[in-house]
């Protein structure tokens, strides 16, 4: 008798640290595990996870292409199309493949668009785009398929790295992030889109106005081809290929227009883009942040450019509205967000940047703190500091004290008494702490979230503005 | 298969799963299947050498036994060694007596001669000679009787915990444990506990310390002609850390994964690096191996029965055997005979010490003389260990001429030693690694425990915390998998 009670107690001992064991380490692989959280690993594989089932109704698959130049926001505030970017940035055609049959195990889209870039390379040239691809997906058969089809014929690859993925991911203990450890807020509604403005060097695709010819497609991107029409053939979607511009030579234009040969002989959608430019309206100068990406300017005309297309030959209904659909209306409110920030980076002096925040910000998204150094400086400032602080609520004889304030619900706040080397701390977010000093003279560490500087040293007016819904800052300016 | 490999990581869970469920007589081959699947996994064809020594040495053990006449047990005996060790030459050492065949061939003005084999270095063949050897030798000193039975025999040799790289067995104490098994409990939690806490912590020692000083060492001995004292003698110093982390976590995972089985292995390391003499440090250092050289060397060879001069020649021609037992290369002749000449000068000069410590009025029974003696002996096998790491005894000569004509004590104040392939976090890991691994060598000293039995004796709560971060530290930290070029065990080749 005591014997068994001894052998239960092992056992129930044993399970019980087992199951610890296993916590244990299942915490450690999601702190480690391979991310998609904006910036570092672009992928929208966790906005599929946080999407409805049977939610969405077109589906844009393809690599940074996709993400930068197609806004499912811009869709869906022109035409209430239920849009999603189904993208890792270097998409490759398999991962392609099983990245749209993993999404098709929760929705159904009406339409596919398959980006074809995937055409001009088998391998991955960027170690960082392999492991995003072959990492995006859960562990499941068709993960272990992905591996297995990508590295086919490969004998130096060990494949089992990939499968069990430790091997790969544990070295990441040397980036951990924030977001590795705390939800990623935008990835609960983005559609998948990479919203930036930046505007960089283009210029047009060197083949995009040569005489149409198409190539021998190779074994790999016949299958390829094949294979995603067959699944649309299966799973009922209608499947549409695009070739969003990139810098298209005489090797790699044929290899569009042989897609565009076989979409023709199956009855497949085809848009080039490349050879549409001048339809589509791109202007090289502008609407890019790249040669090969553009900016929300090009993706907007892209973007709308599909979009009509897309009503003129599919039936695709008009969801805006619709209960279920609210991700999509908060996708485009994360998108006018970025648009406000963005005109408020530009804006060249204090005024201008009062006058665009107190226009176009809802007073609850964002904090603004207002940080006045330099004080014998600001006893001497121009009317233009004057207008705009008073737009504010705040008259000369305060601010020429200087000060920190919070902007935030319409209404401002001096937090800081002025009393030398006192600190005021802020919760900006469960996150983040704002902790201000005044120190007058513009030394460091008088503004600070977190462990990061926004001190204005150098300048006499410091502003920062904290994003209330995806708890970050997202603009630091100086006048 | 590795022990740090995800193939072990399934394989010993089966082999002892299917061990603590299988029928007690089914047990013996159960294992010893299992150390043959083990073995296979390196190099099919090379199990018939494993088979071929088995057969040999159990067939000789028996006939020593049964013959009468002592020059027939001689022969027996002679025969028996001589065949093992022929193919030990064989497949070890062949290309190295080629090699200075040829060189002498060369001075003497003659062509040389091409080597008709291609032989690739069977794992773990220097191990389980000597363990076959050794057992013949008991035999025939009536140490230990001739085992009538081949699977146990067989599984003696193979077995495979320590088949590749120790410790190197006595038919004493694993022969007759593996003769009881058929009478032994199924299933001890105490054992299973214990060995698995350190086989974790043998896990740690490889893949965290060792691998991770390992990214240094190759970068200072591969290039050591760039860099000065510091950065050589830091290269030397982690190699002298890394190949204990290495040997030392491979025997634990050895003693801990056969200890889950309740299968009690002979400790091999027991803190060498507190060793206040050379001597102390060859007892603590590889006990298994140097156990083994006394044994069946040394004493044979006349120990110190024969007077001090033949005693020094003993000692020489032990260590420098034992240098050769570790490769097939001058340097590690170089280092065994560096050891033999550390334990040589030691005993010479001993009187003349004690006298003048006596004259000195050195206190001799205090912590600061005896740090002094731990030091000096560290730094003495810390200067050996280049002999033993570098390429060739050329390269090792050329390794400490640099490092002493090249003294540049400015790299210690600017970020030099972090370009050596870990930057301060890296380092940071590894010094945390070593406060740890210098924990558990106090515990052994002082407490005469190793980590497994610490950890039994302590409460539930401590106990789970240890083994879960082991675990978590082995997976997150460990140098293994897609940007490392996981290095097997050092010892492999020996």
């Amino acid at each position: 008798m005591k014997n068994s009670t001894k052998y239960i107690k092992r056992i129930v001992s044993v399970t019980v640290f087992a199951a610890v064991l296993f916590c244990a380490v299942l915490y450690t692989y999601n702190v480690l595990r391979w991310k998609d959280t904006t910036g570092d690993y672009l992928s929208s594989l966790e906005q599929l996870k946080n999407t409805p089932k049977n939610s969405i109704d077109v589906v844009f698959v393809g690599s940074s292409h996709v993400f930068c130049d197609i806004y499912p926001c811009y869709l869906w505030e022109k035409y209430g199309i239920a849009a999603f970017d189904m993208s890792v940035s270097g998409q490759d055609k398999d991962s392609s493949y099983y990245q749209l049959k993993n999404l098709l195990k929760t929705q159904k889209p009406k339409v596919v668009c398959v980006d074809v870039f995937g055409l001009t390379f088998d391998k991955h040239a960027v170690e960082g785009n392999l492991y995003r691809n072959m990492l995006a997906l859960k562990t499941s058969p068709d993960s272990v398929r992905l591996v297995n089809d990508y590295f086919e014929g490969d004998t130096d690859t060990d494949k089992g790295d990939f499968y069990f993925r430790w091997p790969i991911v544990h070295t990441r203990y040397r980036e951990l992030k924030r977001y590795d450890f705390a939800e990623y807020i935008p990835n609960r509604y983005l559609r998948g889109e990479w919203i930036h403005f930046n505007v960089g060097e283009a210029y047009a695709a060197p083949a995009s106005d040569d005489a149409f010819a198409p190539c021998e497609l190779s074994q790999k991107n016949q299958k390829w081809l094949e294979r995603l029409y067959d699944l649309s053939q299966k799973e009922g979607f209608s499947l549409v290929f695009t070739a969003l511009p990139f810098y298209a030579d005489y090797q790699t234009q044929p290899l569009m227009d042989a897609a565009a040969s076989f979409a023709g002989k199956h009855d497949i959608g085809f848009v080039d883009i490349n050879r549409k430019y001048s339809d589509v309206g791109l202007d090289y100068s502008t609407d890019f942040a790249d040669s090969s990406h553009t900016n929300a300017y090009g993706a907007k005309k892209i973007t709308e450019y599909i979009g009509s297309y897309l009503k003129e030959f599919y039936d695709l209904p008009d969801r805006r509205g619709d209960s279920r659909y609210t991700q999509w209306d908060e996708d485009l409110a994360f998108y006018k967000r970025a648009e406000n920030i963005n005109a408020l980076e530009k804006a060249g002096t204090l005024a201008e940047f009062v006058d665009l925040f107190k226009e176009n910000a809802l007073p609850e998204d964002y904090t603004l703190v207002i940080s006045l150094e330099y004080v014998n400086i600001l006893e001497e400032s121009d009317e233009d500091f004057l207008v705009a602080f008073e737009k504010l609520g705040m008259i000369r004889d305060e601010y020429i004290k200087g000060g920190k304030w919070i902007f935030k619900n319409g209404g401002l706040t001096k937090v800081h008494g002025n009393d030398p080397g006192a600190a005021y701390i802020y919760e900006l977010s469960p996150h983040d702490t704002l902790s201000v000093k005044f120190i007058a003279d513009g030394s460091k560490e008088n503004v600070m979230i977190n462990t990061e500087d926004y001190s204005n040293v150098g300048s006499y007016v410091d502003l920062v503005v904290y994003d209330n819904n995806i708890e970050e800052p997202v603009l630091h300016k100086k006048y | 298969m590795l022990f740090n490999s995800f193939e072990f990581v399934i394989f010993f869970p089966v082999v002892a799963g299917m061990y603590f469920i299988l029928p007690k007589r089914i047990k013996p081959v159960w294992l010893l299947l299992s150390s043959y699947f083990f073995y296979m996994c390196w190099n099919v064809y090379y199990l018939s050498l494993i088979l071929f020594t088995t057969l040999i040495t159990f067939a000789s053990a028996i006939l020593i036994e049964r013959f009468e006449k002592k020059s027939a047990k001689k022969a027996v005996l002679i025969g028996g060694i001589g065949v093992n060790l022929l193919i030990l030459f064989v497949f070890k050492y062949f290309d190295f007596f080629l090699d200075n065949l040829n060189k002498l061939l060369g001075l003497a003005g003659h062509g040389g001669v091409v080597n008709p084999f291609d032989l690739l270095l069977p794992v773990g063949i220097s191990f389980y000679t000597f363990q076959a050897i050794g057992y013949v030798v008991d035999v025939y000193r009536k140490d230990t009787p001739a085992e009538r039975n081949i699977i146990n025999y067989a599984l003696f040799v193979s077995f495979f915990p320590q088949l590749v790289a120790g410790p190197i067995e006595r038919s004493k104490n694993l022969l007759s444990q593996i003769k009881e098994i058929r009478n032994k409990r199924l299933f001890d939690y105490e054992s299973a506990v214990s060995g698995f806490v350190i086989m974790l912590w043998g896990l740690f020692m490889k893949t965290v310390i060792a691998d991770r000083a390992a990214i240094v060492v190759d970068r200072v001995f591969t290039n050591y002609y760039t860099f000065g004292f510091f950065e050589l003698f830091l290269g030397a110093l982690l190699f002298t850390l890394q190949i204990y982390a290495d040997f030392a976590g491979y025997s634990s995972i050895a003693i801990g994964s056969a200890r889950v089985m309740g299968i009690k292995l002979m400790e091999n390391f027991n803190t060498p690096y507190f060793a206040t003499s050379i001597t102390d440090f060859w007892n603590r250092w590889h006990i298994s191996l140097s156990t083994w050289f006394k044994d069946y060397v040394y004493i044979p060879l006349g120990g110190n029965r024969k007077g001090k001069l033949r005693k020094y020649f003993n000692l020489f021609v032990t260590f420098i055997v034992s240098g050769l037992w570790h490769g097939a290369s001058w340097n590690f002749v170089a280092w065994g005979f560096l050891h033999g000449f550390y334990r040589v000068v030691g005993e010479i000069t001993a009187p003349f010490k004690n006298r003048l410590y006596d004259r000195l009025k050195v206190k001799r029974d205090v912590f600061s003389f005896n740090l002094l003696k731990r030091i000096v002996t560290f730094l003495l096998v810390v200067f050996a260990w280049i002999f033993f790491r570098a390429r060739s005894l050329n390269l090792a000569l050329n390794y400490i001429k640099r490092m002493f004509l090249h003294i540049n004590p400015w790299v210690l104040f600017g970020d030099d030693l972090y370009a050596l392939g870990l930057d301060r976090r890296e380092f940071g890991i590894l010094a945390f690694a070593l406060l740890l691994l210098l924990a558990v060598s106090l515990l052994r000293y002082k407490k005469n425990t190793d980590l497994g039995g610490f950890i039994l004796g302590q409460n539930l709560w401590f106990k789970w915390l240890v083994m879960i971060l082991l675990v978590i530290v082995i997976l997150v930290y460990g140098e293994y998998g897609i940007n490392f070029d996981s290095a097997k065990f050092i010892y492999f080749d020996f």
